[in-house]
């Protein structure tokens, strides 16, 4: 436990008899940005309340830094920021405003806390916009201000691109990147968006229908990825057949009649096509391909597979 | 809790609903004006005005309405616009948030009964309808703080409920059931009702002239009830508030 900023054991949460989350452990690593992916409905927010204490647990338990966190809410929750859903904030106040109130609850330190939060994400300082004409892109970034606000050790972040412009996304990864190389933060983010998880987390965890179906570091994962030669042929069952009495491969996958993966790399790509020539068998494509980890996740979560 | 009662006024910047709301308390003290004019009375007792402008409909109908409305609004928009989940995570205690917001409720009920008062002595003594006392306007202010401060603690359920956070329109309809339930049940029984108790506590020198209670004001049993409604009150919007989570 000593090494995680978060752990769950068994995390269970039945809604109405119906398992919303389905025996969850996960293990945030100290330093580290965890990525929880999943589709919508999959469970991330909910993992992310029962950690946060938002929603009780039905079953099991969530440490964080090594503590449950109710009954040591005053000790635990200065540690953490947090955003869930979508930010709440007062829509009759402007951000500055709405900042300085939480900054006076939390009663941060520095006295500059919400000018540097605003300026970290983007936002203009002592504005007159009031938070109820934000677009949802400033929503967001202030609700990230507002995680940030006290200088945190641990971020919870949910869906924290939502709603913002490419550009926006771009800045976040950076930000989020920063956070844990320069300061050291650990970052606990969930997304149904692949592409953005993969390149910021350090570790995904895959959720789907409640259950974490896979936990691991992105380069494990990475590392998973099988290679293999795609063949696009006139005829998939001759062309199999040469493969296995001439070549002696057995690791292939019929994709449909006319294509064929064949995941030992290490034959040559030359003779297979001349052998497969000489046989009658037409050969229209060759080509060694990578498994993207859409594919992965596809492939993990019963072919429905990451939005 | 100083600290979470400033943020709570923070928080009401610009809701122009709760600076409109504060003008009912002119309308009781205009109404009695009225009434007087109508009549052409001059030379009134002093406390026969302000039972009208300031003891009557004010007491029973307007001010639980408008506290009623103002729980409401402490507690409406929080909900609606997901923000008590930040603030849980920060963390504030329920009790502290409950009680804070309740402060702010007590406090803007000084300051209606304040502005019933001055209108009252305003409406009576311009027109020359009540001759300016210093005795009298005394009694008026008195008075009007004893009415802000038990109805605020009178209101204790309807906030409860407020809080449970079941929305905006449960909350008004309450409060109007509240209000009209204390207006049907003072003649029955002052001390099932606190603010048909809050009339006993405010009559019980029988110094408001014209305001007849059915049973003899016994001001330990009436702060009995405000009490047992109030803790009951407390109560029920802990367990709520917990639920909430």
């Amino acid at each position: 436990m000593n090494g995680f900023a978060i752990e769950t054991r068994g995390l269970t949460k039945i809604y109405g008899g119906q398992k919303a989350v389905d025996g969850v452990d996960l293990h945030v690593g100290k330093g580290r940005v965890y990525g929880l992916l999943g589709r919508n409905g999959a469970g991330k927010t909910t993992v992310m309340k029962m950690i946060l204490g938002l929603t009780s647990i039905t079953s099991g338990e969530a440490y964080v830094f090594g503590q449950t966190v109710k009954g040591h809410e005053k000790r635990i929750y200065p540690r953490i920021g947090a955003m869930i859903e979508s930010p709440g904030f007062y829509p009759n106040l402007t951000g500055t405003e709405n900042l300085e109130i939480f900054a006076a609850l939390r009663g941060t330190p520095c006295p500059n806390a919400v000018k540097n939060a605003l300026e970290v994400v983007g936002l203009p300082y002592k504005d007159k916009k009031l938070f109820g004409k934000y677009s949802l892109g400033m929503k967001q970034r202030l609700g990230i201000a507002c995680a940030i606000l006290h200088d945190p050790e641990l971020l919870i972040l949910d869906e924290p691109t939502n709603g913002l412009d490419p550009i926006g996304i771009a800045e976040m990864r950076e930000f989020l990147r920063g956070l844990r190389t320069q300061r050291g933060k650990t970052i606990l983010i969930s997304s149904h968006i692949l592409s953005e998880i993969a390149l910021v987390a350090d570790d995904i965890g895959i959720i789907h229908h409640g259950v974490l179906l896979e936990e691991n570091s992105m380069a494990a994962l990475e590392k998973k990825n099988r290679k293999y030669i795609q063949l696009q042929v006139s005829d998939v069952s001759r062309a199999s057949l040469i493969l296995e009495r001439q070549f002696h491969a057995g690791d292939y996958d019929l994709q449909d009649e006319h294509s064929l993966r064949l995941y030992d790399t290490a034959l040559d790509m030359g003779a297979i096509n001349k052998a497969l020539v000489m046989q009658g068998v037409t050969v229209s494509g060759s080509q060694l391909c990578n498994d993207t980890l859409e594919d992965y996740f596809k492939r993990i979560t019963g072919g429905e597979g990451i939005a | 809790m100083l600290k979470l009662i400033h943020i709570e006024f923070i928080k009401l910047r610009r809701r122009k609903l709760i600076w409109l709301m504060l003008l009912a308390a002119l309308f009781m003290p205009f109404f009695a004006f009225l009434y007087f004019h109508y009549f052409g009375d001059t030379g009134i007792v002093p406390a026969a005005f302000y039972r009208w402008s300031a003891f009557g409909f004010t007491l029973f109908i307007i001010l639980p309405f408008v506290l009623g409305m103002l729980c409401a609004v402490l507690v409406h928009d929080e909900n609606r616009f997901d923000v008590l989940k930040q603030l849980w995570i920060v963390p504030v205690s329920k009790l502290g948030y409950f009680f804070s917001k309740f402060f702010v409720m007590l406090i803007y009920s000084v300051g209606f009964m304040l502005i019933t008062a001055i209108a009252s002595v305003l409406f009576s003594v311009l027109p020359g309808y009540v001759a300016f006392e210093w005795n009298s306007i005394g009694f008026l202010l008195q008075k009007c703080m004893e009415i802000a401060l038990l109805t605020a603690l009178a209101m204790l359920p309807v906030f409860a409920i407020a809080a449970s956070r079941k929305g905006y329109i449960l909350s008004v309809c309450v409060t109007l059931i509240y209000a009209f339930a204390s207006f049907f049940m003072t003649p029955i029984n002052l001390y099932l009702h606190p603010l048909s108790s809050v009339s006993a506590i405010i009559s019980r020198n029988g110094d408001i002239p014209g305001l007849v209670l059915p049973q003899a004001a016994h001001v330990p049993m009436a702060l009995l009830c405000i009490s047992v409604w109030g803790i009951a009150a407390v109560l029920f919007a802990m367990v709520s508030l917990n639920r909430g989570r």
